[in-house]
């Protein structure tokens, strides 16, 4: 167990004011964390880096509040000198000659990077098993996942080695592994933090998002991390906003929806009962707590949906790895550049990537696409105006981030679904209409964590982290960290 | 719509420039037995083909106009610093032009 890593950065922060602790001692303190690595958490490392930058702090300033204090970032964020695979092997070797705009501006802010974190490969995954390190499972239970893509962000989170670690979500790949890990994973409104330097899975859906243990923190870190980009076309210049404030003053809005299909659909009955028992409590604190019917069609839609879009865009976005410019040269005889990508791409791959990359490029061949990839674009359409009536009078929409125990690795199958539930894909939701979106802890089940989830309208962040803070203080659950045996 | 079929899933794996391995063509094969089944269930909701398509989460339009900034270029060494195969100041190449089995198919 670190001595520091496993504290909020509140506590982290007063400390470094107090000069009770150095930015080096926490620094060394995450360092022996990831040395220690219980769980398969990290992809490389940055220790000289940090300990460099670490040492040029002498005093942190009160206002200065993420100053001093160590982060992870998973590997598919662009590390100066670092390298950075994505848990590819097309990527082995590679090592970006800039820092992504979110690793930047915590910098910025005087954070220290130290570790990269593991990943499914290319992002493309929810389980945590499928980057070329081989699993990350889940800290309360090594047979289970954490979840994926951003595994090794969560679990090293939930284990104590960092305050704050780094995540993308396309899907739900943040917000579905902190709730497998009793973390808090945030999905910040599309647009509002800038992707350059983020390797991209599906552009239309991918966003930075973040793990942190509290929901104070959460505000803290999105404040830095916002803003307008010139990096990046499709980073929102509104103006940013001190996001903390909405958590330490609990500034909410009033109306929070439940969907009456998801609680119909509902089986386990202790995570049930902890949802409808928030709602209770929400209503206690004076919030107006609705039933909408969104429409089950739709929410059936959101795999299929989902799989068809994110293959596709996937494809064109995975173009790039070549070989040639980054990534291991291929072996034997190559004659031509053709044989040269396509050698090192068949090695650089794995099969299950592939599989994905097949779909997408059928989905975008001519005679498909209006069949396949533009009507999944339109159904994409129906799903996100439905949302938007939603958000016409309701300000929430407050649903389980998980609705049973993680899966077993050992159980886990790579084959397409035929009938999927609905549950497990609604956190995409948040993707389709780019909403911002939170898991924090809502309780455990014979030891395992689950979590709650609230989406709120288009830069609306700061509100979905005041309602954070409402339900973090009923539940009680924050700064959790899985203690050693 | 074109008919999903082992020659198929080939010919796409080639056009992304990949080999697949043993018995991948048959498993994505299975896989597309799935995907069609979903792809039928989108054609059956009801407006589908009638919405727009949707892009992009949201419409923003900004009103930016970037500066001209001048910056440093990237410096060759640091370019070639992720290749492996390199000749002088340049990324080295086996022949890019001339060979007809390199043409991409359409």
């Amino acid at each position: 167990m670190t001595k520091w890593m496993n504290k909020p950065i509140s506590e982290l922060h007063d400390a470094l004011v107090r000069k009770t602790v150095t930015p080096l001692q926490l620094v060394q303190d995450c360092i022996d964390g990831v040395k220690a690595d219980k769980g398969n958490c990290f992809e490389a490392t940055a220790f000289d880096q940090a300990l460099a930058e670490a040492a040029k702090i002498d005093d942190v300033k009160p206002e200065e509040y993420l100053k001093g204090i160590p982060f992870l970032a998973k590997d598919n964020f662009s590390t100066k000198g670092v390298e950075t695979t994505a848990s590819s092997d097309i990527l082995n070797g590679y090592v970006p000659l800039f820092d992504a705009t979110a690793i930047s501006r915590l910098k910025r802010a005087g954070m220290i990077m130290v570790a990269k974190t593991t990943m499914d490969e290319l992002a493309m995954g929810g389980t945590g098993t499928t980057g070329h390190k081989g699993n990350t499972p889940n800290p309360y239970d090594p047979e289970r996942i954490v979840g994926g893509s951003s595994c090794g962000s969560a679990a090293s989170l939930a284990y104590g080695i960092a305050p704050l670690a780094l995540g993308s979500d396309t899907g739900d790949s943040v917000r579905k592994p902190a709730s497998y890990s009793a973390t808090v994973g945030f999905k910040a409104t599309w647009g509002r933090i800038s992707r350059f330097g983020l390797f991209p899975f599906a552009t239309s859906m991918d966003a930075v998002g973040f793990f942190t243990r509290n929901v104070l923190d959460a505000g803290y870190v999105l404040s830095a991390l916002s803003g307008h980009d010139r990096m990046d076309m499709s980073s929102s210049s509104r103006k940013k906003e001190k996001y903390e404030t909405y958590v330490e003053k609990k500034k909410t809005l009033h109306r929070i929806g439940y969907f009456r299909a998801v609680v119909d659909a509902m089986t386990d009955p202790i995570i049930k009962e902890s949802y409808l028992r928030l709602l209770d409590r929400l209503k206690e604190r004076g919030f107006e707590v609705v039933c909408y019917d969104y429409p089950e069609k739709l929410l059936d839609a959101l795999y299929p949906t989902y799989m068809i879009l994110s293959c596709a865009e996937s494809t064109s976005n995975n173009a790039n790895l070549d070989g040639i410019r980054f990534g291991p040269k291929p072996e034997g005889t190559i004659e031509t550049y053709s044989d040269y990508m396509r050698k090192a791409r068949t090695r650089g791959f794995s099969d299950l990537i592939k599989r994905r990359f097949v779909i997408g490029s059928f989905s975008l061949l001519s005679a498909n696409q209006a069949e396949m990839f533009n009507r999944a674009q339109k159904a994409r359409r129906l799903i996100v105006d439905e949302m938007n009536r939603f958000f016409d009078s309701i300000d929430y929409l407050v649903v389980p981030a998980s609705y049973g125990k993680p899966k077993k690795i050992a159980e886990l199958s790579t084959a397409w679904s035929l009938k999927p539930d609905f549950l497990d894909n609604i956190l995409t939701l948040g993707n389709f209409g780019g909403y911002p979106s939170l898991t924090l802890p809502l309780g455990f089940e014979d030891g395992l964590p689950f979590g709650v989830n609230v989406t709120g309208r288009i830069f609306e962040d700061g509100y979905v982290l005041g309602l954070g803070k409402e339900i973090e203080e009923l539940t009680g659950l924050k700064d959790i960290v899985k203690e050693d045996k | 719509m074109i008919k999903v079929t082992k020659a198929i899933i080939e010919e796409c794996a080639r056009n992304l420039m990949f080999d697949l391995s043993e018995g991948q063509a048959d498993l994505i094969l299975e896989d597309f037995s799935t995907v069609m089944a979903q792809i039928d269930f989108l054609k059956n909701i009801e407006g589908v083909d009638e919405a727009s398509e949707m892009t992009f989460p949201y419409k923003e339009h900004q009103k930016l106009l970037r500066e001209d900034k001048p910056v440093k270029p990237l410096k060759a060494k640091d370019a070639l610093n992720n290749s492996q195969t390199k000749l002088g100041d340049q990324i080295k190449l086996p022949k890019v032009v001339g060979n007809k089995h390199d043409q991409v198919d359409e």
